[in-house]
């Protein structure tokens, strides 16, 4: 109980509000679209409210569970994992829905290997890269079993196809191996290799093609291929600076494609206009900053990258999504975490970020509690004074 | 808070001491990691903060370019953006209303719109074709095997299956649920009475729009607004809400109210089409006309038309005779002249006119009275239609006057009725002969049409003042609400009320035994009237044996209320317009009376006792020989003058006057006018057919003489 009360109260409050904008952005969103395909306004809603509150059940278990149980689970996860993944690829097990084929059926609901393989995958790297800290500069240590493995479940999650987790993983090997203390020489060859590989499978498949050219110039192909990012533009137009109003949106009208999930930032934008927008960035950008910053204090290199690598993977999904329906990065389909309708995965990110929640209170049981700070706002007001009279380096203590 | 810096109450030291210790605790606590093997240093904390602030200032970058580009997409400049979204979600769905109705004056229907159900189906959609006919064949009365082939049409999304079903028939096939079978509702024009008034109606075509008549005249109020629904529209094209707003179908057009009054109407054309098939005529009309607001109670029109089945008719029958069809007037036009002469103190009722004994010469040629008089009042000229009496009296008005009086009355113009109308044929006076003149004065040399004359005629009677005659008194909204109001103002004043009070009196002794219309005379009201026969032209000349006959006439005759015109087009046996349109005059006017609930002011000469029945045979008798007299009265009537076919000569007029020169060649007109010394301008080539200055005006001098020619039979007047 005590871990719980020591949570980092930023970190919880911007998951707690971003859930909130998602509980009403689905409903918003999907109520059209649920009423024209299953029948019931209500349909979308009462799944997401049912997930949210298994979520909240599931981040706050695993927020009780001390992080460092597991570290012995590490291998025993990613095999698990990579498993999970091959079965997807058996025929008649992995079920297809829109040419992808990413989910296994788990009794009522569809179970999707690849969120599994997100937290599988910060583990092992937070264990590994802490386990090789000390010959973290050589590449055949440092390097290349990390490659290795996240390779392994990278490419099968790639061959789903799933594009958007992959981009986002390989993202945070890069990034947790940058954290880690990986030398920088050797990740810039990494990506002189690996960008143009990117490249190469990127344009390997006609359809993909497709995709980038869309994304390049969506006007010309407005009618077919261009069509969804245009629609998406169009919602941030339609939004303007204010918005229309909550549940006003007419591009979630079948103009939007997914609207309550791969869309639901087009239509915040929309319905609450740059306010809404800025709002929602805040809060992811409020919550990777805190995570980054409590999570590096945690007792040890395991709960560090643990905690970064979490904090990282939740915000770069939310950037990546939020730039794929700006028209910044290519249209990939990726959910908006939080804030999407997604069901067991929104569970599943509930519940790596109650793991994020455990090292943020473990770290600051270790470090912030100990400083006499009774409440983080008190500390953050306190923190620079304090620092300046006692001479202390300021991020010490401010965190 | 800031204890710490002015070191009171707080234990400033301990506190920082405290902190420090515990600073240098976690620096040594990361000092104690193992040095790498290539012999750097690992990452301690502060190495890691770097790096992961380093991540996170990318993380910052990345957030701040969407909130940019959110931004830019939002409000930034690019009408690309602001243009594809106008109207991206508006979708315009137009309603097209209900065709309103057509109603008589007290609201019966005369045409009106019904939407019947049809039944059709998309064969991509048919389950089972065999089973699905075998159901429809005996409801939708078709051949099992005809439905079968029809249900399994390939390439089609759409075929009739029975169309305008009875509504319940349309029921039970919507109950069998059959997949691909639908309804659907298809709007339909009745016009309930038949053929009854359906020159004035018109028709309308397959879309609803109307083609002729008042269809189509009114189209544009009885289509009524077609209303534009601005909905919603989602990404699927499809109508948000669309049930809502479609279920509203409270969108009609307006109804027309017309003047007509059905019954009438209907006594009318039964009355025309008794008479056609009497006197196996080629055409006809009759024009019921309240004298007082001009208002059109009837007006059928022979052969006629059903705008139920318009197809294959001859266009001809489409517009209203009344309208359509010009004709020479003949002995109908007198009370106007008689009129006008009384109104200008010209003449006085009881003043004796010289009749010449039945022969009249006007420079070479000569005007007839079939029956000689020595002299008549005018009343009797009128009562005995007396060419001659007429041409004096005319004499007395001078041929500006008279074409001044019946351009006033509105001959030879449109009269403004809401349907396609003629103007009829009155040349200027300028152009009239010295015959012409004289043949103007009862109704010959020029054309009219029967609703000029209806509409003439009421004026004379009604106290005297013009009449606009219309069709449609109002326009309504769904709601009965009057959308427009088309009753026309008060006309100007064409006599004064005495003289229409004369003329009334004088109009009712034709209808009295020893006047030309007793047949016309009506049994329970009083009445009056004028008979009119021409001789019709054929190739630019009187044809003998074919004539036009009319009768106009209106009751009650001291306080009148409609006027009857009828017209029958070479009727074959009789030809006298008291015998051959009298007797519909009578039966319309009759009609009339009763229906517009005027009180009967004549004594029914018919009183069924035995006494009475002795004394009506003898009534009867006496109006047979009373009509015998009739008809030798009006052979007066259809005698034209006869062209003597010499030259008229000059010097008649005073020294040097204008002479007669239409219809000579130009050789002639030369040789005339050369003695005169005018200055001669011409116009075209042939006989000559208009002249100014107009005959009898005197010649200076030097004066110049325009002439108009033409070929013949590049007219077809008649002067």
């Amino acid at each position: 109980m005590r871990t719980l009360r020591d949570v980092d109260p930023l970190v919880l409050a911007s998951i707690l509000a971003l859930l909130a904008i998602g509980v009403a952005m689905v409903y918003s969103a999907g109520a059209i679209y649920a009423a024209d395909v299953h029948g019931s306004e209500a349909h979308y809603i009462k799944r997401h409210a049912v997930f949210a509150v298994i979520g909240l059940c599931a981040m706050t278990g695993m927020a009780m569970i001390p992080y460092q149980k597991w570290r012995p689970w590490t291998y025993p996860m990613l095999l698990g994992v990579t498993a999970l993944l091959v079965l997807v690829l058996v025929p008649g097990v992995g079920v297809t829905m829109g040419g992808a084929t990413r989910w296994l059926p788990a009794g009522p609901i569809f179970l999707q290997p690849s969120e599994l393989a997100k937290l599988a995958l910060v583990i092992y790297l937070a264990y590994s890269l802490e386990k090789k800290q000390s010959h973290i500069g050589t590449f055949a240590i440092g390097i290349l079993p990390h490659l290795v493995f996240a390779g392994l479940v990278l490419a099968l999650i790639l061959v789903e196809p799933d594009y958007g987790t992959t981009m986002t993983l390989s993202a945070l090997l890069f990034v947790m191996m940058f954290v880690a203390g990986v030398r920088v020489q050797h990740l810039a060859a990494l990506l002189a290799v690996a960008l143009p590989a990117a490249w190469l499978v990127l344009m390997g498949a006609e359809y993909r093609r497709v995709r980038i050219t869309a994304f390049l110039d969506p006007w010309a192909h407005q009618a077919d291929s261009g069509f969804q990012l245009i629609q998406s533009w169009l919602a941030f137009r339609a939004g303007g600076a204010v918005g229309v109003g909550l549940g006003e949106s007419q591009q979630k009208l079948f103009y939007l494609p997914a609207a309550h999930t791969d869309f639901i930032f087009s239509v915040i934008g929309e319905e609450f206009g740059l306010v809404g927008v800025l709002l929602v960035v805040c809060l992811f950008a409020l919550f990777v900053y805190r995570a980054v910053k409590v999570s590096i204090d945690a007792p040890d290199l395991f709960g560090r990258l643990l905690g970064v690598g979490l904090g990282l993977l939740i915000g770069m999904q939310a950037g990546i999504n939020m730039g794929v329906v700006t028209g910044l990065l290519p249209t990939k389909g990726l959910t908006l975490p939080l804030i999407s309708y997604g069901g067991s995965s929104l569970v599943l990110t509930m519940a790596m970020l109650g793991v994020l929640l455990n090292v943020t209170a473990q770290a600051r049981q270790r470090t912030v509690l100990a400083t006499g700070a009774r409440s983080p706002l008190q500390r953050i007001s306190s923190g620079r004074k304090r620092a300046r009279a006692g001479g202390l380096d300021a991020s010490w203590t401010t965190g | 808070m800031n204890g710490n810096r002015s070191g009171s109450y707080r234990r400033p030291g301990s506190k920082s001491r405290h902190i420090r210790a515990q600073t240098a605790r976690l620096r040594a606590e990361r000092d104690v990691r193992p040095r790498r093997v290539d012999g750097t240093q690992a990452p301690d904390g502060l190495a890691m903060r770097a790096r992961a602030s380093a991540v996170l200032l990318l993380f910052f970058l990345g957030f701040a370019a969407i909130v940019g580009r959110a931004g830019w997409l939002a409000v930034g400049p690019d009408p690309r953006l602001t243009d594809r979204l106008a109207g991206q979600h508006e979708r315009v769905v137009t309603v097209a209303p209900q065709r309103g109705s057509i109603v008589d004056r007290l609201g019966r229907p005369l045409a009106v719109s019904v939407e019947l159900d049809s039944v059709f189906a998309d064969p991509s959609m048919v389950e089972d074709s065999d089973a699905a006919a075998e159901l429809l064949a005996p409801l939708l009365d078709r051949e099992q095997e005809d439905l079968r082939a029809r249900l399994a049409r390939e390439g089609t999304r759409f075929v009739w299956l029975a169309r305008q079903v009875p509504t319940h028939v349309a029921d039970q096939v919507d109950a069998l649920d059959i997949p691909g079978v639908r309804i659907t509702q298809e709007a339909h024009r009745e016009y309930p009475a038949g053929p009854l008034a359906g020159s004035m109606l018109g028709f309308v075509g397959t879309d609803g729009q109307g083609l002729e008549g008042l269809e189509a005249r009114f189209d544009t109020s009885l289509m009524g607004e077609v209303v534009e629904y601005r909905m919603l529209r989602d990404g699927r094209r499809r109508p948000v809400n669309a049930d809502a707003v479609l279920s509203r179908r409270s969108t009609e057009g307006h109804t027309l109210v017309t003047t007509l009054d059905h019954s009438i109407q209907h006594r009318a054309e039964l009355s025309l089409s008794e008479a056609m098939t009497k006197y196996k005529a080629i055409g006809g009309q009759v024009i019921a006309l309240d004298v007082q607001t001009g208002a059109i109670l009837a007006m059928a029109s022979a052969p006629g038309f059903d705008p139920n089945h318009f197809r294959g008719v001859d266009p001809a029958s489409f517009r209203s005779q009344g309208l359509s069809v010009v004709y020479e007037p003949g002995s109908t036009m007198k009370p106007f002249v008689i009129a006008e002469v009384l109104d200008q103190k010209l003449a006085t009722r009881d003043e004796e006119i010289y009749c010449e004994k039945g022969a009249y010469r006007i420079g070479r040629r000569t005007v007839h009275d079939a029956h000689p008089h020595a002299t008549l009042t005018v009343d009797g000229v009128l009562q005995v239609s007396s060419n001659i009496g007429l041409t004096k009296l005319g004499e007395r008005l001078g041929p500006k006057a008279l074409e001044e009086m019946f351009r006033r009355y509105g001959f030879g113009a449109k009269t403004g009725v809401e349907l396609r109308e003629e103007k009829g044929i009155l040349h200027p006076s300028s152009s009239w002969s010295r015959i012409g003149f004289a043949t103007h004065t009862f109704g010959q040399g020029m054309a009219i049409t029967g609703l000029q004359l209806a509409s003439g005629f009421a004026a004379l009677v009604n106290g005297g003042v013009a009449v606009q005659p219309h069709l449609v008194t109002e326009v309504r909204d769904t709601d009965g609400l009057i959308v427009e109001d088309r009753r026309p103002p008060m006309g100007e004043r064409m006599i004064s009320e005495a003289t229409s009070v004369d003329m009334r009196a004088m109009l009712g002794l034709v209808v009295e035994d020893g006047g030309t219309g007793i047949r016309a005379r009506l049994d329970e009201y009083t009445s009056g009237g004028k008979t009119g026969t021409a001789q019709k032209v054929k190739d630019g000349r009187y044809a003998p044996g074919i004539y036009v006959s009319s009768f106009i006439g209106f009751a009650p005759r001291d306080n009148p209320r409609v006027v009857v015109l009828a017209v029958l087009d070479e009727p074959k046996g009789k030809h006298y317009g008291g015998t051959v349109a009298g007797p519909i005059v009578k039966e319309v006017l009759t009609h009339a009376m009763r229906e517009l609930g005027v009180v009967p002011d004549r004594e029914n000469e018919k009183v069924p006792d035995v006494i009475a029945e002795v004394e009506a045979a003898q009534a009867t008798l006496r109006e047979e020989a009373a009509a015998r007299a009739a008809e030798a009265a009006e052979e007066d009537e259809a005698e034209v003058a006869t062209d003597d076919g010499t030259l008229p000569v000059l010097a008649d007029a005073g020294p040097w006057a204008m002479p007669d020169l239409t219809g000579r060649p130009l050789r002639e007109a030369v040789a005339v006018l050369g003695p005169a010394g005018v200055d001669l301008q011409l116009d075209g080539a042939g006989l000559v057919v208009n002249q100014t200055p107009a005959v009898g005006e005197p010649l200076a001098s030097a004066q110049t003489v325009t002439l108009g020619l033409q070929f013949r039979g590049q007219s077809k007047s008649v002067h």
